[in-house]
């Protein structure tokens, strides 16, 4: 029985030491949580897709918003400009793989269908109805979105991030935008800025620093309602870069004294227990970021002078510093966003004085450059893994941008200058808070 | 009765009387003497008072001067203790961070040596046949080995820079044998840990105790059976881990993890007393580390009254 | 007669040298006194030198003694002073605390937006003084330690706080626009905590000066030059408690 034993277990580990150097060997596979077995992507061979819909303005608004969200999940090839649908007959749609069918839903104008049809077997991989009633408010956005990331789901096996949002700052006013870059809206705006802002992994609460007159306390607000409280131990010194565990029940942030700043630990659960992780001894540890599966906790230190990317258990043993650096060479590093798939760890280092966005992969240690041009800075990743957001100069003013990591593609998400320090939701679902 | 009584009292004051003028013209001529000479000995005193009393001010003037001056040096030196404390625990990290990527780097090195030696011929190109011929010589050889992982490091050549990183692994890819090194089980085991596979973790880091007995990262090994077994929940056998490596590596780093953690194990339990003695052996054992100075914070927070 | 020269040597070792020093006086003068009058037979001629030498040394005894006493007595009362002190130091800065805590999250609650209202309270020090105290010092880039330059202008208000021992003030730490902002406001909190330091280990009560911490929030310069930036990495002094 022993030996059964043995020999299944090293069966399993020849294969597994088999396993990484196939992955190590494709630099582009990438496994993603949450996705099946054998769909795999390949880059520059995106499947066409056309959305298509009846000359009318509400169908018009969706279809513009569904090609939109297709588009910005750069796992397609939007076909633009077919005919409409009275003229559309099936086969005439080669250049396209997929098509979404926008259509009333039979039963009169009360509601919009989404059909998404493989062109080659025209069979219908989705279908999803939208209530008509409240066109244009953000329930109605966001129920667009979602209908969107259904059909990346349907189509490649992993939803898309149409119906997220991305929290950031802005002349030190807290802002949120939709991730299609529509619908900006203002969530505190006080005379003192505030920063750092956090999801909860649930999308219903939010953390930040806000600055006040007698302090600088992380507070919990929660969206739908603007209910406010102060986490305990933050009322006194600098308390900034929260962040919530995956599961939603700790936050870890940045706390500063005369000694020093350190991360801390706070059980948002059990509202109390505020813990110190690390024993700063004169310097400063901050930008706290938890890998997916809540077991350890990435962040900055300046314990070498420079300040750089290290790496603990959550419960603070364990420290050492992550991913090679030369003391004197290696630019400073801040700002560390480990991925939703937890392969990779995005942070800024500045490269002649100038900060870029890099990324880290955890298995390889390899470490990728992924801007070049102006000042990127505070990248933040999309819950797809392979989208990251982050505040550049490329255009002149400092802007977010939204990267593509497979196909290098960027668009510009924010315009009007100032914008930093963004935060990307988790996918939101229907029923989270309606904000108008 | 009362005349013999009387008698000599009259008698004596008769002498008395003959005594008395010339007497006390004497005693008082003395006293006068006495009261001059006491005068004159009163305002030698006061002088000698006031000049001993200027004397004693002239000190304590002095002394809250030197004072000043001490309390200032103090200060100062206590601002300048603080900066060589801060420079020493810079030094101190740089220094373990040097001897981790030594140690990274002789692996490397060992492990290059190894494939060079196996499968080419006695004539290989100058540069491979240089790595295994300077194993024992650093200096020209450390460059060669840190070449390849500072270049990937390097910002500004993305392209190139995201094509090196393959090469050193891919070399030791492609003739991976049913007898992966150390390094490579370790690393496997690590990424199943990680991957939220901990059985299988749990597998490969016994697999590795067993090939590897002697190996300098055993204690690693042992670390991690028990953050597997923390994984699925298993709390005793993590901690039978845990005490394994404060047993048999006490001079491992892992070993003031491993006291931390039963400390925090036992804090769960609510064995308070249990708690104390781990996390005082980590005070003790380790007053430099980390896991040390967590421990005085849980010390403070059990400490009886709270 | 010896008795009102007694009482005026008493008062006047009072007046001189303070009333722990009194049973040393009263023992010395009742020695000259038995000194003074010892012959059984007063003697006739002046009191001999030796006596007079005998009487100094006496005296001089005497007062170091009383001195070595004073000395004590103000260490003890030094020591029970500054025990008393730190204890109401604490007191006061649980307090303060206190008091800070409930009004972030009072702010934080009616999330106030009077975020342009000043942050100082008159001094009550003249024009020149309070000009020193506000000066702010300046750091190098990246550093937080004290430069050559910052030390004099620390000293100077170092002189004045512990001059005017009611006035509180408040440190506040600023970068320049370089670095990553959030890391800014960790270093502007370890520029202000190392000028804090410096007034602490010199002498000034450490609940007198709080610190706080702007990253590059608030930038005096809001160009993009080498000299904008020199001149927004600095810790500025505000006095928080003011006026007599």
């Amino acid at each position: 029985m022993v030996r059964g034993a043995w020999d299944v277990a090293r069966v399993a580990l020849v294969a597994l030491l088999a396993w990484p150097s196939v992955v190590g060997a494709q630099d582009t596979v990438r496994v993603e949580s949450g996705v099946r077995i054998g769909i795999t992507y390949t880059p520059g061979s995106r499947p066409g897709i056309a959305v298509v819909a009846p000359a009318a303005a509400v169908f018009d608004s969706v279809r513009a918003m569904v090609a939109r969200d297709l588009d910005y999940s750069d796992r397609f090839e939007v076909v633009e400009r077919l005919p409409d649908t009275a003229a559309l007959r099936l086969g005439a749609v080669r250049a396209a793989t997929y098509v979404v069918m926008v259509d009333t839903a039979g039963t009169g104008a009360s509601a919009v269908a989404l059909r998404l049809i493989e062109v080659a077997t025209n069979r219908s991989l989705m279908r999803r109805q939208l209530p008509l009633q409240a066109v244009g408010t953000t329930a109605w956005r966001g129920a667009v979105h979602a209908a969107s990331d259904e059909i990346v789901r349907a189509a490649m096996g992993t939803p898309g991030i149409a119906a997220t949002s991305l929290l950031f700052v802005q002349g030190g006013r807290l802002m949120r935008i939709d991730a299609d870059g529509a619908n900006g809206t203002v969530v505190r705006s006080a005379g003192r800025p505030a920063l750092s802002p956090a999801w909860s992994p649930d999308g219903r609460w939010i953390a930040y620093t806000a600055f006040v007159r007698s302090g600088q306390p992380i507070v919990l607000q929660e969206l739908a309602t603007g209910r406010r409280a102060v986490v305990p131990t933050t009322e006194y010194g600098l308390n900034i870069t929260p962040e919530f565990s995956p599961d939603g029940r700790r936050l870890a942030f940045a706390h500063g004294t005369e000694a020093g700043t350190d991360v801390y630990v706070y059980d948002v659960e059990r509202g109390c227990c505020v813990q110190r992780l690390t024993a700063g001894r004169f310097s400063d540890n901050l930008s706290p970021t938890w890998s997916p599966d809540g077991q350890r906790l990435a962040f900055i230190s300046s314990r070498a002078r420079s300040p750089q990317l290290y790496v603990m258990a959550a419960d603070g043993t364990g420290q050492e510093v992550l991913g090679r650096f030369d003391f004197g060479a290696t630019g400073p590093t801040a700002g560390p966003a480990w991925s939703p798939d937890g392969q990779a760890i995005a942070f800024q280092r500045d490269v002649d004085g100038t900060p870029q966005v890099f990324v880290l992969d955890l298995a390889t240690r390899a470490v990728r450059q992924i801007t070049g041009s102006g000042r990127n800075e505070d990248p933040t990743w999309a819950p797809d893994g392979r989208h990251l957001a982050f505040a550049s100069t490329r255009g002149g003013a400092r802007d977010l941008w939204v990267v593509d990591l497979e196909t290098g593609r960027l668009r510009q998400l924010t315009s009007g200058g100032g914008a930093r320090l963004p935060a990307w939701s988790p996918r939101l679902s229907l029923s989270e808070e309606h904000r108008e | 009765m009362r005349a013999p009584v009387a008698l000599p009292l009259a008698l004596a004051l008769a002498a008395g009387g003959c005594a008395l003028r010339s007497d006390v013209t004497r005693v008082e001529r003395q006293l006068a003497a006495q009261q001059r000479e006491m005068v004159r000995a009163d305002s030698v005193r006061a002088s000698n008072l006031a000049s001993l009393a200027r004397l004693v001010q002239g000190l304590l003037d002095s002394l809250a001067v030197q004072q000043d001056a001490l309390t200032r040096l103090r200060g100062d030196l206590r601002v300048e203790l603080y900066n060589i404390q801060q420079q020493l625990v810079a030094i101190q990290e740089l220094t373990g961070q040097s001897q981790q990527r030594l140690s990274e780097l002789r692996g490397q090195l060992e492990q290059r040596s190894v494939q060079f030696a196996a499968p080419t011929d006695p004539a290989p190109p100058a540069g491979a046949g240089a790595a295994p011929a300077t194993a024992g010589t650093p200096p020209p050889s450390a460059p060669a080995g840190a070449a390849p992982p500072s270049a990937a490091a390097a910002p500004g050549n993305a392209p190139p820079g995201a094509a090196a990183p393959p090469a050193p692994t891919g070399a030791v890819g492609p003739p991976v044998s049913p007898e992966p090194t150390a390094d490579q089980l370790m690393e496997l085991a690590l990424q199943q840990l990680r991957r939220g596979s901990p059985g299988t973790a749990r597998i490969a880091f016994t697999e590795f105790l067993r090939r590897f007995p002697s190996h300098a990262r055993v204690a690693d090994a042992e670390f991690f059976t028990g953050e597997a077994w923390a994984a699925e929940q298993r709390a005793d056998s993590a901690a039978t881990a845990y005490r394994r490596v404060a047993e048999r590596y006490p001079s491992s780093p892992r070993a003031a993890s491993s006291l931390y953690k039963l400390g925090v194990q036992a804090v769960a339990a609510g064995r308070r007393d249990e708690a104390r003695t781990y996390f005082n052996r980590v005070v003790t054992g380790y007053p430099g580390s980390e896991e040390a100075a967590l421990a005085r914070d849980q010390l403070r927070s059990l400490a009886p009254g709270r | 007669m010896t008795l009102t020269w007694l009482h005026d040597r008493f008062s006047s070792a009072r007046w001189r040298l303070g009333p722990c020093t009194l049973a040393p006086w009263l023992l010395g003068v009742c020695t000259l006194v038995l000194v003074g009058c010892g012959g059984n037979p007063p003697p006739a001629t002046p009191p001999a030198p030796l006596a007079t030498d005998s009487l100094r040394a006496q005296q001089v005894a005497d007062s170091v003694a009383a001195a070595a006493r004073r000395d004590s007595v103000l260490a003890a009362a030094r020591r029970d002073s500054a025990v008393a002190r730190s204890r109401a130091d604490s007191i006061v800065r649980a307090e303060r605390e206190r008091a800070r805590a409930d009004s972030v999250r009072a702010e934080v609650l009616r999330d106030a937006a009077e975020g342009t209202a000043p942050d100082s309270v008159p001094s009550g020090l003249d024009a020149a003084r309070a000009a020193a105290l506000a000066r702010p010092i300046h750091f190098d880039l990246d550093r937080a330690d004290l430069t050559a330059e910052a030390t004099p202008l620390l000293d100077e208000k170092l002189a004045i706080l512990r001059a005017n021992p009611w006035l509180e003030i408040q440190i506040e730490g600023h970068c320049d626009e370089r670095g990553p902002d959030e890391y800014n406001l960790a270093l502007g909190n370890r520029r202000a905590a190392a000028a804090k330091r410096y007034l602490v280990e010199h002498g000034v009560a450490e609940v007198r000066i709080a610190i706080i911490s702007y990253g590059e929030e608030r930038p005096v310069d809001p160009e993009h030059t080498e000299d904008a930036w020199a001149k927004n990495r600095r810790a500025e002094f505000v006095v928080t408690r003011g006026g007599r």
